[in-house]
């Protein structure tokens, strides 16, 4: 297999750095014995991969970065451990007191609340006696009919009454 | 032996991370130990200011820590935190309003630098300052490249990472990272001949 140099050019950098596979490398080994331009190229190409080697520094990192990286890093999750407990807690004996009396002072409030709740429920309620079912002191049908005889004579007694006035003013 | 290393490497790492995880402070410190040397070679890419260099490898090691639960086992702890100082690297310098091109230099570094420039009519530099001028030219010019020319050539030329985890890192295609590959070291060799025109024949 062949190839040109359109094709080639751009596989020699990737070539240089042992990215191609044999299947690649092979026909583009062929075509740079060939072809002056693109040997020229792989040349230019090697040159600059020396340069960037010869440009490489030792790059050191400060003295104790790497333990003064580590307490960073840990003081800082302890920060923040220290922060979410003292959301929760109080910590010194002031705010201790504070929040003691204001968590006494929400209970009473609470408490008032639920009795004011009562209260006021009970208040609203109608009034249930003589209405109940289960009412033990029901009146029978008989004392409702002698109630009724009752109210009956009474009203005869005011007729007659009425018209025995009638006559004696006539 | 170094296939031993790399073999074993992810092992010690993941017990580094759980007993990290366990609240192990020195298992930590063991941790950015490890990767502190790499991580500073990372970002100095990004700015030549040793007091910005440290804050950036010091806030990507504590975002990693921050973030230690979330990191997936299966993939390497390097590309896990190379991921986070490149993006804390370009964070950086976006809060503070500049591109790297303007990123402060630090005065003691650049003097050390201008002292050991050589000139013509000095004799050959040795070694030592000949790396430190390539060193100072190379990230001169990688200033000048756009962000992702930058990265795509630092992972590659100075991290030696392969292009799967060059992929990994920058969440793109192994053909992306090819053709970025290309473009960006076409670009840094014109850029460099045009900033130093004495490298046109030769690197």
């Amino acid at each position: 297999m062949t190839i040109h140099c359109n094709d080639a050019l751009p596989l020699v950098g990737s070539y240089l750095d042992g990215e191609l596979s044999e299947a690649q490398a092979a026909p583009l080994r062929k075509h740079l014995l060939e072809c002056h331009v693109c040997r020229n190229s792989a040349q230019d190409g090697k040159t600059l991969k020396r340069w960037f080697v010869r440009s490489a520094s030792d790059e050191l990192a400060p003295r104790g970065f790497a333990s003064r990286v580590a307490q960073q890093a840990f003081a800082g999750r302890r920060a923040a451990a220290v922060e979410v407990e003292e959301t929760f807690a109080p910590v010194g004996e002031e705010s201790g007191r504070v929040f003691s009396f204001v968590l006494k002072l929400t209970a009473l409030a609470a408490i008032a609340l639920f009795a004011l709740s009562l209260v006021l429920r009970f208040q609203a309620l109608p009034a249930t006696t003589g209405l109940r079912a289960d009412q033990r002191n029901q009146p029978t049908l008989e004392d409702l009919k002698r109630g009724l005889e009752q109210l009956n004579a009474k009203d005869d007694a005011g007729l007659v009454r009425q018209v025995g006035h009638g006559e004696e003013r006539r | 032996m170094a296939l031993q290393a790399m073999q074993t490497a992810p092992k010690e790492d993941l017990s580094l991370v759980e007993e990290t995880l366990a609240g192990n402070q020195l298992a930590f410190q063991l941790l950015v130990e490890r990767y502190q040397g790499r991580m500073f070679a990372l970002a100095r890419h990004y700015t030549r200011n040793t007091a910005e260099l440290e804050d950036i490898v010091q806030d990507t090691f504590l975002k990693a820590f921050t973030h230690l639960s979330s990191f997936e086992r299966q993939s390497s702890l390097y590309t896990w935190l190379a991921r986070i100082a490149i993006n804390t690297s370009l964070d950086f310098l976006k809060r503070h309003g500049r591109s790297p091109v303007q990123a402060v230099e630090d005065l003691e570094v650049v003097q050390g630098f201008e002292r050991s420039r050589p000139n013509s009519h000095s004799p050959a530099p040795d070694s030592r300052l000949e790396r430190e001028e390539i060193a100072r030219i190379t990230q001169e010019v990688l200033a000048e490249l756009p962000e992702i020319f930058r990265t795509v050539l630092v992972l590659r030329e100075f991290e030696d990472l392969p292009y799967q985890e060059i992929a990994d890192i920058l969440g793109i295609s192994i053909g992306t990272v090819e053709s970025r590959l290309f473009r960006a070291r076409a670009r840094f060799r014109d850029k460099l001949v045009h900033l130093h025109p004495e490298f046109e024949h030769g690197l």
